[in-house]
């Protein structure tokens, strides 16, 4: 058995230059709630674990100059819950990042160890994707910013550079009437990842769609963001023909992998099920706000 | 090896562990706090659930360093001397276990719910409680029993 | 509450048909119950980690163990080259069980070897470490696979034949050919399997096992060791749930410590990881099913024809007897006028499934509701309907396929109070009416019955033995065969001994089951521990008590019929002695104090090779009626509701056989709906946790549950105090949520089509349901 080291730095600039030091053989622990495991069942064996918990940017949730929200990438669900007006501008987001996981796993995993996991079936990217959201990464080069959809690149893996630590998600400012939804279909309640996730951002000026964006997870060796289905929203009335071409577009983007928490052709049927479910429910948070 | 320092049931402790040493191995097999039980080892089933300032956490998700300086609470610690907590006393008394493995794990969980929520609905107790699996009582009793202590 | 605490006086605390809590309940509340991995570790304990094959089916190449043996801590490394006498523990003695694999693999996650190191997560380090070179057989992983290969067999299959089914089914009016596909299920246990060995001097071991079946353990360590079975003590003070998972399972992991302890001359302990323990451990056996029924316009059944395929696994283990209660159940509670059913114990190469509460009976229940529903759905009438018309009955309709005459039914008095008391039919129009509206959420309702045969169908396993000793001070310890793994056995056998004496529950301490105290037990299996570990129990607390009456009788001069215990002391004529001053008294006058106590189950008798006999001392009865709501565009399901009445004769503890049937219910939901086993085409298990592996949560819970006992049912048979066993029958209550999912699925074809839901009816399972039925032309009602 190799040793391990374990640092707890308090800043960011530590936690990098620890990180890009170890040259791969380290591992970012946020809530703990994969990599534990993983250390466990044997399947990493790091020599340096990077707890990111006392950085205070990584912890924080603050407005951004434009009116949108920054939220450090280990804020937890349980944090985010807390806060006075997140969960009423981004209530999508927040039932996301709240279903990862138990009550108490609840507590510790971050959407941003969600991300980095690289999980296709990741409860909390859809929102974050859908949101629009930018995902800020600092590695020994710099800061760099790209968006949401973009960081994972297949199931375990991501496009951050060796070295490069996740810090923040900026979420933009919310036009008036805009809200957004998450659902999931899962064989059970609670508990487990996503056999289908469905995320959609709307934006409404009266009956009428306005602007969209769709996300889904488990359906694709990485979470989608579903250009199609937004298009069949926009200059809509959210109409029964509407959502029809919609789902379709899902289900058409569907592509998963065959395995034991479903098969294709009921996740590609399910796909398009959830999106008008998501939609509806998005679009009557966003007439109401 | 790592020197943590923390305080467990009331009681400041400190050991030598390895930075791998998850928080329940250092209860278990150092402070031979056995009432912590490991159930699935993969952060699911909830047995290993203590608090750790406060907060209920799995103790199978958390190194024993990250738990270094905290104020820990097992299930030993939870009864006032021989006055059980209200939340044992409810266990006990609707019959909510019966192997009673999951037992310790259920009741640091159900007793997080009531100071976070004092007067839980049926439905946000078996959501709260979804993170504990019990695999014998079906859970009605379970249930039972958290609404009793919630009264209490 | 405690019926018995608050009328101290006339009645003593904990007797029998009183709700004490469970003997451990304070213990379990406050952290202070000890299972295994919870006792103190004497110094220079070592932890023994298994290394599980990778291959499905392959004969091993090569091994190399040097990375193994090398690693830090580590200090031995055990292969079946090191095993000293017979490398087998076949709970049937049927050697193809083996420790560690020999040449051959013959599934995915056998084992292959042991590393003992300091530390268990050196143990656990080392073991991934070693290479093996297999070279690959054909594979058959499941049961098609099985048949496609040839239908090679683990066990000798079992016939049941009554009457002239050939002509039943040819004349009959209605005739229907189907199959169905139930799924398996892992216990689940909380606590996982565990071993810890002291080694002892001379030959000796002690081993403490978390096993049903301590006496089992003994005899397969002692022949791995091959040593006598005097040599070898099991002992287990109680278990993190068992279900069957610890009856034959226990075996390996003791042999392996016990192995490792003598060799070492150090305690070994040895515990798996979940992941580890569902893949290297048997399960519930999955079968299919295929059935042909015929019937007349009533939908009376007039003749039924059956072949149950069941996934047995690499061995034997227990899938004959399993096979064998699954053909037993086939019937539920309907009678077969012509029938003849067949078991097919197919030999897979998956890991050998084992025992699990219903023992293969649930599968054989399952199959039967599916025959009530097809009889239903072709005639257009409400199941329960079917089911009524087919309930054993007087004479003339009484006999099972087993030629078993049943004489106790009492489901016609418990089904039609279930469904009063449920207003099943009420709230059946109710659901008729809702679902005619054609919505997206539909819903059903079933009422399912039970009844399930007692007694272990190999006969001379309904024995057991208790030890039972009483102390000068008037303290009772009392020890006897059968295991305590939440089931609250060991309170129930301490009522019934405090009834015996008429003492309070306090004065008996009940000690860890050992194979040192009550030899040659069974398993605590079959439903069986009360029944007969109670019976055993009294019997000692008879002995002695006839001793003290004697004693009394003689020194006092009053007739034995004149000394009588009671709940204030010994009535001894007219004079009252407190029962531990009578102790006091007799120790001194040289009366033995300590009894052991015996039983064996009366009139049970069976010829496997007839298929013919009274393998069942009695049946224990019940019904479910279930509630469910569907996303006809999902598949996912909730239960509204859930009413339940069942047998458990007159209860030994309400509390404690009330939550036998909660728990029993939830756990038989869990098998029929979410916990699905997945192996990949490798033949490796690919749901071996919970995040991939569904038991219910409490969210699962139905939301409303009512569970009530049938107060007023009293066994026909002189069982202990008329009570009836209780952990298995409940299972199959669990039916009932089933065939309500099914009849709402069958809305969306107007009930003119059997949905033939498999289980489990997983949401995709549901989902892919509603859809055949709506491309059946199921115009919408």
């Amino acid at each position: 058995m190799t040793d391990i080291q374990y640092v707890a730095p308090s800043t960011l600039d530590e936690a990098v230059g620890a990180y890009a030091a170890a040259k791969g053989a380290a591992r970012i622990l946020a809530g703990g709630t994969d990599l534990l495991v993983q250390m466990r069942a044997g399947m990493v064996k790091p020599g340096l674990i990077v707890d990111i918990k006392k950085v205070a940017e990584l912890s924080a949730i603050e407005k951004t100059p434009e009116g949108g929200f920054r939220i450090g990438a280990a804020v937890s669900g349980a944090v985010l819950e807390e806060h006075p007006t997140f969960g009423k501008v981004w209530p999508g987001v927040l039932e996301g990042l709240n279903l990862i996981g138990s009550t108490q796993v609840q507590g510790r995993a971050s959407a941003g160890g969600n991300l980095c996991n690289g999980s296709p079936a990741a409860d909390s990217i859809p929102g974050l994707v859908a949101a629009g959201a930018i995902a800020t990464v600092q590695g020994p080069n710099g800061r760099r910013n790209i968006p949401v959809e973009q960081v994972p690149t297949g199931p375990g893996k991501t496009s951050l550079a060796p070295g490069e630590i996740l810090v923040s998600f900026t979420l933009p400012p919310r036009p008036a009437h805009s809200s957004d939804a998450y659902l999931r279909m899962i064989p059970r309640t609670e508990m487990d990842i996503a056999v289908v996730g469905c995320a959609v951002s709307l934006t409404m000026d009266g009956d009428t769609c306005t602007a969209a964006r769709v996300s889904l997870g488990a359906v694709a060796p990485t979470v989608l963001l579903v250009e199609d289905a937004a298009k069949a929203l926009v200059l809509t009335k959210l109409d029964d023909a509407s959502l029809d071409k919609a789902a379709a577009a899902c289900s058409a983007a569907c592509n998963p992998i065959d395995d034991k928490r479903g098969t294709i052709a009921y996740r590609t049927k399910v796909a398009g099920v959830l999106l008008k479910r998501t939609t509806a429910i998005a679009a009557e948070r966003a007439k109401g706000g | 090896m790592a020197t943590v320092s923390m305080t467990v049931n009331g009681k400041s402790v400190s050991g030598e562990v390895e930075p791998r040493t998850l928080l329940v191995q250092f209860i278990r097999e150092q402070l031979h706090l056995t009432g912590t039980h490991v159930g699935c080892d993969t952060s699911q089933c909830g047995a290993c659930v203590v608090h750790v300032n406060g907060d209920s956490v799995k103790s199978c998700t958390m190194l024993a360093v990250q738990a270094d300086g905290s104020d820990v609470t097992t299930i030993e610690g939870l009864a006032n001397g021989d006055t059980l907590h209200p939340m044992q006393e409810a266990f006990r008394d609707n019959h909510g276990l019966q192997c009673g493995f999951c037992t310790p794990g259920m009741v640091m969980s159900a007793v997080d719910l009531l100071k976070k929520n004092p007067k839980p609905s049926e439905g946000e107790i078996r959501e709260w409680l979804e993170g504990n699996i019990c695999r014998c009582t079906g859970y009605h009793n379970i249930v039972k029993a958290v609404q009793q202590a919630a009264q209490a | 509450m405690d019926g018995g605490r608050k009328d101290a006086g006339t009645r003593v605390r904990g007797g029998v048909h009183s709700a004490e809590r469970h003997d451990s309940a304070h213990k379990h509340v406050t952290g202070a119950a000890d299972y295994i991995d919870d006792m103190v570790e004497p110094v220079g304990t070592l932890h023994a980690y298994l290394g599980l094959s990778e291959a499905a089916h392959a004969e091993i190449v090569s091994i190399d163990l040097t990375a193994v043996r090398s690693a830090p801590g580590v200090v031995d490394v055990l292969t079946a080259a090191d095993i000293p006498a017979v490398n087998d523990v076949s709970p049937v003695h049927a050697h193809d069980d083996p420790v560690f694999a020999e040449d051959k693999v013959m599934f995915w996650g056998q084992p292959v070897f042991a590393v003992i190191a300091e530390s268990r997560l050196q143990a656990r380090h080392a073991a991934t470490l070693a290479r093996i070179d297999y070279r690959p057989l054909d594979a058959a992983i499941d049961i098609d696979a099985a048949m496609a290969a040839g239908g090679d067999l683990v066990t000798k299959p079992l016939k049941l034949e009554r009457g002239s089914v050939d002509k039943a089914l040819a004349e009959a009016p209605n005739r229907i050919i189907g199959n169905m596909e139930i799924g398996g299920q892992d216990h689940f246990y909380l606590e996982g399997h565990i071993a810890f060995a002291i080694p002892g001097e001379d030959e000796t071991v002690t081993i403490h096992s978390s096993t049903q079946h301590p006496s089992e353990a003994q005899t397969l360590v002692a022949q791995v060791l091959g040593v006598a079975a005097n040599a070898i003590s099991v002992q287990v003070r109680r278990m993190g749930g068992g279900f069957g998972g610890k009856e034959s399972q226990p075996a390996l992991f003791a042999a392996v410590a016990a192995l490792a302890a003598k060799r070492l001359n150090r305690p070994v302990k040895i515990r798996p990881d979940r992941d580890d323990d569902m893949i290297a451990t048997g399960k519930r056996h999955d079968f299919k099913v295929a059935y042909d029924v015929g019937f007349d316009d009533e939908g009376r059944i007039l003749g039924v024809e059956g072949t149950y395929a069941a996934r047995c696994g690499f061995s034997a283990d227990l899938s004959g007897p399993v096979t064998d209660r699954a053909l037993f159940h086939a019937d539920n509670a309907y009678y077969f006028p012509h029938v003849r059913l067949k078991s097919l114990p197919l030999k897979t190469n998956t890991v050998s499934n084992t025992a699990f509460r219903g023992f293969g009976g649930p599968q054989g229940v399952v199959g039967a509701e599916r025959i009530v529903e097809e009889i239903a759905y072709a005639l257009g009438k409400d199941p329960l309907e079917i089911r009524k018309a087919n309930f054993y009955g007087p004479p003339g309709r009484d006999v099972t396929p087993y030629h078993q005459t049943v004489t106790d039914s009492i489901l016609d008095r418990l089904v039609s109070e279930l469904e009063i008391s449920s207003d099943y039919q009420a709230r059946r129009e109710a659901i008729l009416d809702f679902n005619r509206q054609g919505g997206v959420i539909r819903k059903g309702i079933a009422l399912t019955p039970v009844k399930f045969g007692i007694s272990f169908t190999a006969t001379w396993f309904n024995q057991a033995g208790a030890l039972l000793h009483v102390y000068k001070d008037g303290s009772i310890h009392l020890n006897h065969g059968g295991t305590e793994m939440g089931q609250g056995l060991f309170t129930k056998v301490a009522q019934i001994v405090a009834d015996c004496f008429q003492v309070d529950l306090d004065r008996i301490r009940v000690s860890a089951t050992s194979t040192e105290k009550v030899p040659n037990t069974s398993a605590t299996a079959a439903s069986s521990g009360s029944d007969l570990n109670g019976m055993a129990a009294q019997n000692a607390a008879e002995q002695i008590k006839q001793r003290l009456v004697a004693f009394a009788s003689e020194k006092w001069s009053v007739s034995a019929e004149e000394v009588t215990f009671g709940p204030g002391g010994v009535c001894v004529g007219s004079k009252t002695v407190p029962f531990d001053v009578l102790v006091a008294e007799a120790y001194m006058a040289r009366v033995h104090l300590s009894a052991a106590g015996f039983y064996k189950t009366p009139d049970i008798h069976w010829d496997r090779e007839a298929g013919k006999g009274r393998p069942f001392y009695y049946f224990a009865y019940g019904a479910a009626v279930s509630e469910v709501s569907i996303d006809t565009l999902t598949g996912e399901y909730r239960v509204e509701r859930t009413d339940i009445l069942h047998d458990v004769g007159k209860s030994l503890n309400p509390a404690i056989d009330k939550g036998q049937v909660e728990g029993g219910f939830v756990q038989g939901v869990g098998w029929l709906t979410t916990e699905e086993l997945w192996w990949d085409d490798k033949g490796r298990l690919r749901t071996h946790a919970p995040s991939t592996y569904k038991i219910p949560l409490a969210s699962d819970r139905p939301r409303i549950f009512n569970v009530a006992l049938a107060e007023w049912s009293e066994n026909k048979e002189r069982t202990i105090r008329r009570s009836k066993a209780v952990g298995e029958p409940p299972l199959m209550l669990g039916i009932s949520v089933l065939e309500a999912i099914s009849m709402a699925v069958a809305s969306v074809a107007d009930y003119r089509e059997c949905p033939r839901l498999d289980t489990p009816a997983t949401p995709e399972r549901v989902l892919m349901a509603v859809e055949r039925l709506r491309a059946h032309g199921g115009a919408e009602a």
